[in-house]
């Protein structure tokens, strides 16, 4: 993949922790300018001050995905600094976790807000710039979770919006193909983040998804950095509307 | 280069697919073994790439013959030539005059000379490499299957499509059994690609499949052996069971 990022624009959503900031650094390490965001403005600062040293620039900047105005905002920010997007990693998301019994009308609607309703207006409003340019990439992050549920593993609204995640990759896919804008998607298993760590705290959970896990380990970094960079570069622009399940294999068992 | 020190078997690798991806492993300094069972075509194919300074070999081999397969295999294993890497790309589309046989007039012959290419013969070679790669703890198998495994087959015929759909499951099973020597399977399927294969079929059968296609167009080699590329990096090594559809979304996964 060599030079292939170099002057290539990336902006990455939920950039500030976990899977979006381990993107986020996989793309500004291949020389892409990389745009930092996320809802704690600080995180996302931490992130873009141990990537100066890299090639391309890389910016921090707070964007809220359930604020419209502050997508449409830094679309404007991005055009006025680097004129184009050539890759939109739509990240952000939230992993709460409830028994569907025990699910009120607010815990759905937060959910709903950031992991649908946010991912698609970015999709649309970063989607529409790249329509305009007749290029780019979409590479929307949906979860393992969207697609099976393992015995004691079910999280209802998360499953249901990682569900949707997966027919809007295929819904945009279609509409922009002839704008030669391509929208994928990386399912990922577990990996070692935040949130996922913290569960692990209990062996019996960490034993659990190992047993469950055909490459026995958890993803790091790197593994999800090949995936979202392959997806982002020329290497993939005959593939369209897939989604790839980066989770060790849990997904066939 | 990323697979320096590699060694990667590549079936049907005189022309076409095949070709290109023995050129690209080999590119990443891969020591690439080429079958087929082409003499000609395949001793054109090595010139082509000792040319360009690759490290490869050809082997004239018919891959439904069971035992110059095994023996191969077993040659291989004794040599201090472990494999680390096997390209399952071999196949056969029989078509009459450009279209497919209807199933009803499919002559048994047939359909057992379609499973023995497309399906025995990524058995048996897989079979024979996963000890080496065992001995390893490390390998990458990819198959390469085909849209006509995903959906119902537009162009070819049902044993062709039955044998696609069959390396997945097979693929499946055995990245489940050998995760846990850090062997990954996995399986690229291609769409319709400018290819030998594809041209068999008629301009009025490729109109109408094209016209199908979102992204508007066939893909090359190329796209396909990027693919497989991908797969064999370090940057997918948390990917297995996988299949990576290669289409230009007439299919979405």
């Amino acid at each position: 993949m060599n030079d292939e990022f170099e002057g290539k624009v990336v902006v990455v959503t939920g950039a500030g922790t976990g899977l979006g900031r381990w993107i986020a650094e996989g793309f500004a390490k291949a020389g892409a300018h990389t745009v930092i965001t996320g809802i704690n403005l600080d995180e996302c600062m931490d992130v873009a001050d141990g990537l100066q040293e890299c090639r391309g620039k890389v910016i921090a900047r707070q964007m809220d995905v359930t604020n419209l105005s502050e997508i449409k905002d830094t679309l404007q920010f991005v055009i006025d600094e680097f004129s184009r997007v050539d890759v939109l990693v739509n990240n952000a998301g939230l992993v709460w976790k409830r028994k569907a019994l025990e699910v009120d009308e607010s815990f759905f609607d937060q959910m709903n807000a950031v992991n649908v309703k946010g991912a698609f207006f970015v999709a649309q409003t970063f989607g529409a710039q790249m329509v305009q340019q007749q290029s780019g990439k979409i590479i929307n992050i949906t979860s393992a979770a969207g697609k099976l549920i393992r015995k004691g593993l079910a999280n209802p609204i998360y499953n249901m919006n990682k569900g949707a995640i997966n027919m809007m990759t295929k819904a945009l896919a279609e509409e922009f193909s002839q704008y030669n804008v391509n929208v994928n998607a990386i399912g990922p298993g577990y990996f070692e983040t935040g949130p996922v760590k913290e569960r692990f705290v209990n062996p019996a959970v960490y034993e659990t998804v190992i047993e469950s896990t055909p490459l026995g380990k958890i993803g790091q970094a790197n593994d999800i950095q090949g995936t979202a960079l392959f997806l982002g570069s020329k290497l993939s622009d005959f593939i369209t509307g897939q989604i790839i399940y980066v989770d060790g294999g849990r997904t066939i068992l | 280069m990323e697979l320096t020190d590699k060694v990667a078997i590549v079936t049907g690798a005189a022309r076409g697919i095949g070709f290109n991806i023995a050129s690209k492993l080999s590119r990443e300094g891969a020591t690439v073994l080429l079958i087929d069972k082409e003499e000609e075509e395949l001793a054109k194919a090595q010139q082509l790439l000792t040319n360009s300074k690759r490290n490869v070999q050809s082997y004239v081999l018919d891959v439904t013959d069971d035992f110059a397969v095994m023996s191969f295999l077993a040659q291989l294993r004794e040599s201090e030539r472990k494999i680390d890497i096997l390209v399952n790309n071999a196949g056969i589309s029989p078509k009459v005059d450009g279209v497919r046989r209807e199933t009803h007039t499919i002559p048994i012959n047939e359909w057992e000379q379609v499973l023995k290419v497309n399906l025995t013969a990524p058995f048996l070679f897989t079979k024979g490499v996963l000890p080496m790669m065992m001995e390893k703890g490390w390998g990458r198998i990819v198959n390469i299957s085909s849209v006509a495994g995903r959906q119902a087959s537009k162009i070819a015929g049902s044993h062709y499509a039955a044998t696609k759909s069959a390396l997945i499951g097979f693929s499946r099973t055995v990245a489940s059994e050998y995760g846990k020597y850090g062997i990954t399977v996995n399986n690229v399927a291609p769409g319709r690609i400018e290819s030998k294969m594809a041209e068999m079929a008629t301009e009025q059968v490729a109109e109408n499949f094209l016209r199908q296609v979102p992204l508007g167009k066939s893909g090359t080699p190329q796209d396909v052996s990027a693919a497989v590329l991908f797969l064999c990096s370090e940057g997918a090594n948390y990917i297995t069971g996988a299949t990576i559809d290669v289409n230009g979304g007439i299919y979405m996964n």
